[in-house]
């Protein structure tokens, strides 16, 4: 009797949950899942969008201020608050130190990028073209991530493959695999990428950014993959493209409202607009980080040269003085920055723009071959240094082909300053402890292993198959 | 039984007489009404004097009386007191009643009621009347202490805070899942935080799983069950009660003055001459050109900023009730006002409660309950527990420059710019240029069946419905505060409404066949909860004159939904033999719609057993001092599920709540314009399932002596397996903070944790003549650890708290220090010498951690175990003391064996910025001063002797003199001729003293104390009127 009670009641509860099941099937109004994402091409679409999202805000606020102060030699420690990036102006990162927010989001854009190439496969699109480009989108973006974190952080470990449950931690690779992975996705992106941009969304990739941004990684690149000449003849491409051209006042550049314009190629974008897109940036603006008073004093100022006057104007343009503190601060973004609202002071960030391509031309040109190129290249600078305003260079100044590789290391300096390109620099040319080492600026970077940053502890700590960079 | 011989009393009626012819003199016997026999030594005194004598072995006494009127008080331990007037008689034959029939005591067990003598699972019963007359802003902090196992830690003193409490029962099992009890009022989960604390009549506390298993899915933490008052036959009963009271702040800490601070900023600067450009002779704010303003150093501010943004604040709260009932319908109506000023400024919260009780008897066999509760919540919140700079006051008090002026010398009530970091405002800005408001309304409504179907056969339906809606908003004005400025003002404002309704219905039926007893019980629940909410921001006002989002330039906002549907099948089998042996078994089926289709159902079972020995006559025969004795065995399963709702899809989403990494939205045209995006917010798992708690539970309960002293001891282990645990991956698999916040990791079910400990309640009557003194004592132990983390969970051992197997969840984890460097322990090149493990960047007077691994280098492979956070020790006793009409209570309460990381110290203690800095660091370590345990000043701390370290973990025990009351009743004979039925006035002190060896304010907040809100000590008058 018992039995049959207890195996009634059980029988009961048993019908009874099947029957209620379809109760819970509920869905949240505000997320959607993955099937619904990739089963329409709209939403695909903004997918994309969606890596687009985690690219900017990986840059803005921590990492573009660490990447400066650790490669400008022209930067005060920020004195005033005991240096919230004192580590970096002084070159001493330790694992626990180092920025783990800005490791973590550069692999945010590689991750989405990932999941995006991995789902697009089942979107049916209009027009198959179009799908070949938004892979190209995503693979451009996967590649640029890639090509910061391997800079900064060495052999870290390749992920093309979508997450899932199975591979949470991978271990180190090689510079060689990632390499050809960037060159790979790249030489794509070149391949499929429009000219303009879709739909005239200035803010997506293009052509021209994937040709100037394989340049940069083929003249990166480990010496086996390492390809200067085509690296030179990209740039040339890029120059060549009739869209592109300098703006005839430098000044012009840093107009917020003159983001598109003829001379940027790739550009991480911030809006004003949105409820959590603010992202403070006024810790760079404002008073934390000087330039050095050499810099300020190194533009040309009524220079007159064979009756000519010169002013450079980038000069002002690149830093704020304050004559009351007497202080230096930057003045790119400054103007984009203040008073705007809180946290929004948020001035579009050139990634490429057709100034850096005509130097990185002559930079390859010199290391090609100083004698065939002597006289192009000192006609590239002069294109950079007479829309300044600049005293021009001649053969004088760039008599050999080391002279002309300090000629260009030092207009890169003054042309790109606040632009987070001076660490790539000088370390595509093997310069960082010479420029910030004891023989340099003694800034305190002397060792090998100091043009490598230390894998976050963190990372180290949850992923037993990873190797921290050796001297950390 | 036996019964006396009515000999006796015949004897003594006719010898009393006797006496009585005599003299003026009573005399008489005093029986237990129950059993008839005569009780010796019991105390029998003329009422309100001190004329007394005791029964002698017989239960006879004798007594000399003033008159003929006087009231004859008798009480005797183990029995309640009794007051006989004498009315002229000569003889009076008195009979007790004995309070074993306590035992007889009725508690609320899930879905029922149950004998507390026949309760077989680990139950604590907390009763109002120990609760009374202590200030209990809300009803979880008063039971601190109370109730042993049930470890209540403030998480901050913020009046109003929602989440001010944080209950651990027996206790943490989850490590993602949550870790609250689950509240039950009136039978129907709710909010405690809108009950009011007065309608209270009794809360009970299900411990162990063959308790809580009948909650299954909410139950595996423990279940606090409240049941409200409700009136009784008769004429209106008003009662009246009201608190008064003042809260003092803490005692400030000591920090350094404007010109040690200054000789600091010298020794840290000394590179960077530069600096010292804003200290000068005479005093300039520069308002426009911020960071360029000027620190008078003749005449040192000083300012003392603790002072500055505390106060001594007041209480008060007055609460009406009305109770009382006719033949079909009794009902309790009662309104609460609470106003509490905070000590810090700014800070306050008051609140409005509103109830109603009615019980209606329809027909003999019908019955209907419904109670309704209206409760509004009005608080302006502050911030703690963060950085001063973001505005949370006391962190700034403690590390805002002192030498910076309040005001600007030149301009009156203009604030002085901080011309180190402008962004860094003046916590005095902060509270002048910040407003913050919240407001939650709540109504309840219940609505409760109960139909007597056939004898023994009861059918009970509870139907609730909750509305809540709260509002909260943040005004930044744009003057005083530096983001306020940048903003040109600022207003962030929240609306959100929750709706929850169910039903739960039962059938019970209760059956005795001679020596057995049956109770069975079946019954079926559902409930859903729904919420919607939008959140408006806004910035650029012209001014602060209109502070409404259509006065901003810039508008943005968005809204969300939720939705959370559970449904249960229960029931329960008691069955007991001869009253003797007791035995419970459950079964519950819980669904969810926080599961994927997969594993959306789990079942919980538990059964437990109990034997009450004394009822035995081999033991009744013998052992006589025992007057009750069970012994209990219980074993149960309960669960849990994630703590938010679709977590087991694969979604995508437009936002985030991760502010630093903004919207899934991006300019896509390069313009101002955002296009909107879909981003991953979640990884599918459809294998998710129910995190599991099986416990055992074996224990006792004694009475001995009468009831004279009453133990209980429970013993249990704990284990809670498929835990549902939200880890962060490495940042190279998912970017967990894309969905931000607490949900943002990737939730999966992993590893197993284990609880054990024992509990020990012993109350006890130490004196009960005139003078009566009782004794409460609750302790409890409990061992927590980690067992596993499962093959796929990997272990952060980067943060201050880390879930590590081995040991306690959130172990406090970091290097430990050694001691602190001297020359000596240099070469003349500056390395360290060789027998020294090499630790980079180090200087003389930086700290030496040790090298535990005693590889040669101190690493991150060095850092160890530093303490558990949770206390493995919990105790309260409760001391009252009564005497006439005169009570006292006092109560303490501790913590034993936790520690606490004062999180503050990092900064204030570390000479690595330019912030202000403690008392402590005058200490600090110089080529002058080597004999130290503080390290040396040095800007950016090179060598890192901030790190995370055993430097802040400081041992957070702490015994503390919790309430003190000291009341007074007033006699019948005033009440009576003020037409009152009673009138009570009482002194309550709270918090009176703490000892502790901990540093910072108060060791009763969170584990890490960032400059938590302390405690305040409160003195409150209080008074109770009934008519």
């Amino acid at each position: 009797m018992k039995k049959i009670i207890i195996l009634s009641v059980l029988g009961l509860m048993i019908s009874f949950t099947s029957c209620f099941d379809g109760v819970f099937e509920i869905y949240p109004t505000d997320q959607i899942t993955g099937e619904k994402v990739f089963g329409s091409e709209d939403a695909a679409e903004a997918a994309l969008i969606g890596v687009y999202s985690r690219f900017s805000p990986g840059w803005y606020k921590y990492y573009v201020i660490e990447v400066e102060v650790y490669g400008n030699k022209d930067f005060n420690p920020g004195e005033k608050q005991g240096g919230l990036y004192a580590l970096y102006t002084t070159h001493i990162l330790t694992p626990s130190s180092v920025s783990f927010k800005s490791y973590k989001r550069l692999w945010a854009v590689i991750i989405y990028a990932n999941n995006f190439l991995k789902n697009i496969g089942i979107t049916p699109f209009n027009d198959p073209a179009r799908k070949e480009q938004a892979i190209a989108e995503a693979r451009f973006l996967r590649a640029l991530e890639y090509f910061y974190l391997v800079q900064l952080w060495g052999p870290i470990p390749l992920i093309t493959e979508n997450i899932n449950y199975g591979e949470m931690y991978p271990p180190n690779s090689t510079l060689e695999a990632l390499y050809t992975q960037m060159i790979d996705d790249l030489e794509y992106a070149v391949d499929k990428l429009p000219e303009t941009a879709y739909k005239d969304q200035h803010a997506r990739a293009t052509k021209g950014a994937a040709q100037g941004i394989l340049a940069k990684v083929l003249m990166t690149a480990p010496d086996n993959l390492k390809d200067i000449q085509k690296g030179v003849e990209l740039c040339g491409e890029v120059m060549n493209n009739p869209q592109y051209s300098l703006l005839d006042n430098f000044d012009d550049l840093w107009d917020k409202e003159n983001t598109y314009n003829s001379e940027q190629i790739f550009t991480a974008a911030l809006s004003d607009q949105g409820s959590a897109n603010g992202i403070d940036f006024s810790v760079y603006a404002s008073h934390d980080y000087n330039p050095t008073r050499r810099f300020y004093d190194s533009f040309d100022r009524d220079s007159i040269v064979n009756g000519i006057s010169y002013t450079d104007e980038r000069r002002d343009a690149t830093v704020y003085y304050n004559r009351i503190s007497r202080e230096l601060y930057d003045n790119k973004y400054r103007r984009a920055g203040i008073g705007t609202s809180p946290n929004h002071s948020n001035p579009n960030l050139y990634v490429l723009r057709l100034a850096d391509i005509i130097l990185l031309r002559a930079e390859g040109l010199n290391r090609l071959d100083y004698n065939g190129n002597k006289d192009e290249i000192v006609d590239l600078i002069n294109i950079v240094r007479n829309r300044a305003g600049a005293v021009p260079a001649s053969l004088t100044e760039c008599y050999d082909s080391q002279s002309t590789a300090l000629v260009i290391e030092e207009e890169r300096h003054k042309e790109l300053f606040f632009e987070f390109q001076e660490f790539f620099d000088l370390k595509r040319n093997n310069r960082l402890i010479d420029v910030l080492g004891k023989n340099g600026a003694d800034l305190g970077l002397d060792e090998e292993y100091q043009t490598t940053w230390p894998i976050p502890e963190s990372e180290i700590n949850k992923n037993e198959n990873l190797t921290q960079n050796p001297g950390y | 039984m036996k019964k006396p011989g009515s000999f006796l009393i015949l004897l003594l009626l006719t010898f009393s007489s006797f006496i009585y012819a005599q003299e003026k003199v009573i005399s008489g016997v005093v029986k237990d009404v129950k059993t008839g026999d005569v009780l010796p030594f019991v105390n029998v005194a003329v009422k309100g004097t001190t004329t007394g004598t005791v029964t002698d072995n017989d239960g006879k006494f004798t007594l000399k009386i003033p008159d003929d009127n006087v009231q004859l008080s008798f009480s005797y331990v183990g029995y309640e007191n009794l007051n006989v007037p004498v009315d002229g008689k000569s003889f009076l034959e008195v009979k007790m009643h004995s309070v074993m029939e306590k035992l007889e005591e009725v508690v609320v067990i899930g879905y029922g009621v149950q004998k507390k003598s026949d309760l077989s699972g680990a139950v604590a019963s907390v009763k109002t009347e120990d609760l009374e007359d202590i200030v209990a802003t809300d009803v979880v902090s008063s039971l601190k202490g109370r109730a042993a196992g049930v470890v209540i830690s403030s998480t901050t003193g913020i009046p109003g805070d929602e989440n001010a409490n944080k209950v651990r029962i027996r206790g943490t099992s989850s490590l993602t899942a949550s870790n609250d009890p689950l509240y039950v009022i009136d039978g129907v989960s709710g909010n405690i935080n809108n009950i009011n604390p007065n309608d209270i009549e009794s809360i009970e506390i299900l411990k162990d799983a063959s308790s809580t298993a009948i909650y299954g899915a909410a139950g595996a933490n423990g279940v606090i069950l409240i049941t409200t008052k409700s009136g009784s036959k008769g004429k209106p009963k008003v009662t009246f009660s009201m608190q008064l009271g003042i809260q003092s702040k803490p005692e400030s800490i000591d920090l350094l003055s404007s010109e040690q601070e200054y000789e600091l900023l010298k020794e840290l600067n000394a590179d960077n001459p530069g600096f010292f450009d804003i200290f000068s002779d005479y005093n300039y704010n520069d308002r426009e050109n911020p960071g360029s303003s000027r620190i008078d150093t003749t005449n040192w501010a000083n300012v003392d900023w603790q002072d500055e943004i505390m106060q001594n604040s007041t209480f008060q709260e007055y609460n009406l009730s009305i109770s009382g009932g006719g033949e079909k319908t009794t009902y309790m109506l009662s309104a609460l006002y609470r106003d509490n000023e905070g000590i810090l400024k700014t800070a306050s919260a008051e609140q409005y409660g509103f109830r109603l009780n009615l019980d209606t008897k329809v027909s003999k066999k019908f019955n209907i309950k419904s109670n309704i509760n209206l409760s509004r919540r009005e608080s302006n919140p502050v911030q703690d527990n963060t950085e001063g700079w973001n505005g949370a006051l006391i962190n700034a008090a403690f590390t805002y420059p002192n030498f910076i002026p309040i005001y600007d010398p030149d301009v009156p009530d203009e604030f002085f710019v901080n011309p180190i970091r402008p962004q860094f405002d003046n916590p005095e800005a902060w509270i002048r240029g910040k407003d913050q408001e919240s407001t939650i309304t709540s109504v309840t409504g219940l609505l409760q069946f109960k139909w007597d179907v056939a004898k023994g056969l009861t059918f009970l339906s509870d139907n609730s419905v909750s509305y809540s809606g709260s509002n909260s908003s943040t005004w930044l004005n744009p003057y005083d505060t530096y983001v306020g400025r940048n903003a040109r003002g600022s207003l962030e404002t929240k609306f959100s409404e929750s709706l929850g309704y169910g039903t739960q219905n039962t059938l019970t039926w209760m059956k005795s066949y001679g020596d057995h007893d049956i109770t069975a019980m079946a019954g079926f629940q559902i409930s859903r909860g729904t919420g919607r909410g939008s959140i408006l921001k806004g910035y650029g006002f012209a001014n602060d004159m209109i502070k409404e989002i259509q006065a901003a330039e810039n508008v943005s906002g968005s809204t969300y939904h939720s939705d959370d549907i559970s449904a249960a099948y229960f029931g329960r089998i008691n069955y007991s033999y001869a009253g003797k042996y007791l035995a419970q078994f459950n079964m519950r089926a819980d669904g969810s719609s926080r599961f994927g289709k997969n594993n959306r159902w789990g079942q919980f079972p538990s059964a437990s057993v109990a034997w009450k020995i004394s009822d035995e006559s081999f033991f009744k025969d013998n052992i006589q001092f025992i007057n009750f004795l069970k012994i209990r065995f219980g074993y149960g399963q309960s669960g849990n599920k994630p703590p938010g709702n679709f977590m087991y899809m694969d979604l995508y989403g437009t936002s985030h709540t991760d502010a630093e990494v903004a919207d899934a939205a991006y300019p896509i045209d390069l313009t101002d314009a955002l296009t909107a995006g879909y981003s991953i917010m979640r990884l599918e798992n459809p294998d998710l399932r129910w995190e599991t708690t099986e416990e055992i539970n074996l224990g006792i309960d004694m009475h001995m002596f009468s009831n004279r002293i009453i133990l209980n001891v429970d013993l249990y282990n704990r284990d809670a397996y498929d835990l549902l645990y939200i880890f962060e991956p490495p940042v190279t698999y998912y970017d967990y903070n894309a969905s931000g916040g607490t949900y943002g990791g990737l939730l999966m079910n992993i590893g197993n944790t284990n609880n054990k400990g024992i509990e020990i309640s012993l109350s006890t009557r130490n004196l009960t003549g005139i003078f009566k003194w009782d004794t409460d004592i609750t302790f409890a132990y409990n061992e927590n650890n980690v067992e596993s983390l499962g093959d796929d969970a990997s272990v952060n051992y980067s943060e201050r708290q880390v879930i590590a197997p081995g040991y306690p969840i959130n172990a406090f984890w970091g290097y430990q220090v050694d001691r602190i460097l001297q020359e000596s322990d240099f070469d003349a090149d500056g390395n360290l010498l060789d027998d020294i493990p090499d630790q980079p960047n180090v200087r003389p007077g930086d700290i030496k951690f040790k090298d535990n691994n005693g590889d040669g280098v101190v690493n991150e492979d060095d850092k160890v175990y530093l303490g558990d956070p949770t206390p493995p020790v919990t105790y309260g006793m409760t001391n009252t003391f009564r005497y006439s009409n005169f009570d006292l209570s006092i109560f303490i309460q501790g913590v034993q064996g936790n520690k606490i990381w004062n999180m503050t110290r990092e900064s204030t203690e570390g000479m690595l910025n330019n912030l202000q800095q403690f008392a402590t660091v005058l200490d600090r370590w110089t080529p002058e001063n080597t004999d130290t345990d503080m390290p040396r000043a040095v800007l950016g701390d090179p060598a890192q002797n901030t790190r995370l370290s055993d430097r802040y973990v400081e041992d957070g025990s702490y015994l503390r003199v919790k309430d003190v009351v000291l009341g007074y009743n007033f006699p019948d004979r005033i009440l009576s001729s003020l037409n009152m039925q009673s009138l009570r006035v009482y002194l309550s002190a709270q918090n009176l003293f703490t000892f502790t060896d901990y540093s910072g304010y108060d060791p009763e907040v969170r584990a890490v104390d960032y400059s938590g809100y302390p405690q305040n000590r409160t003195f409150i008058f209080g008074l109770n009127v009934t008519f």
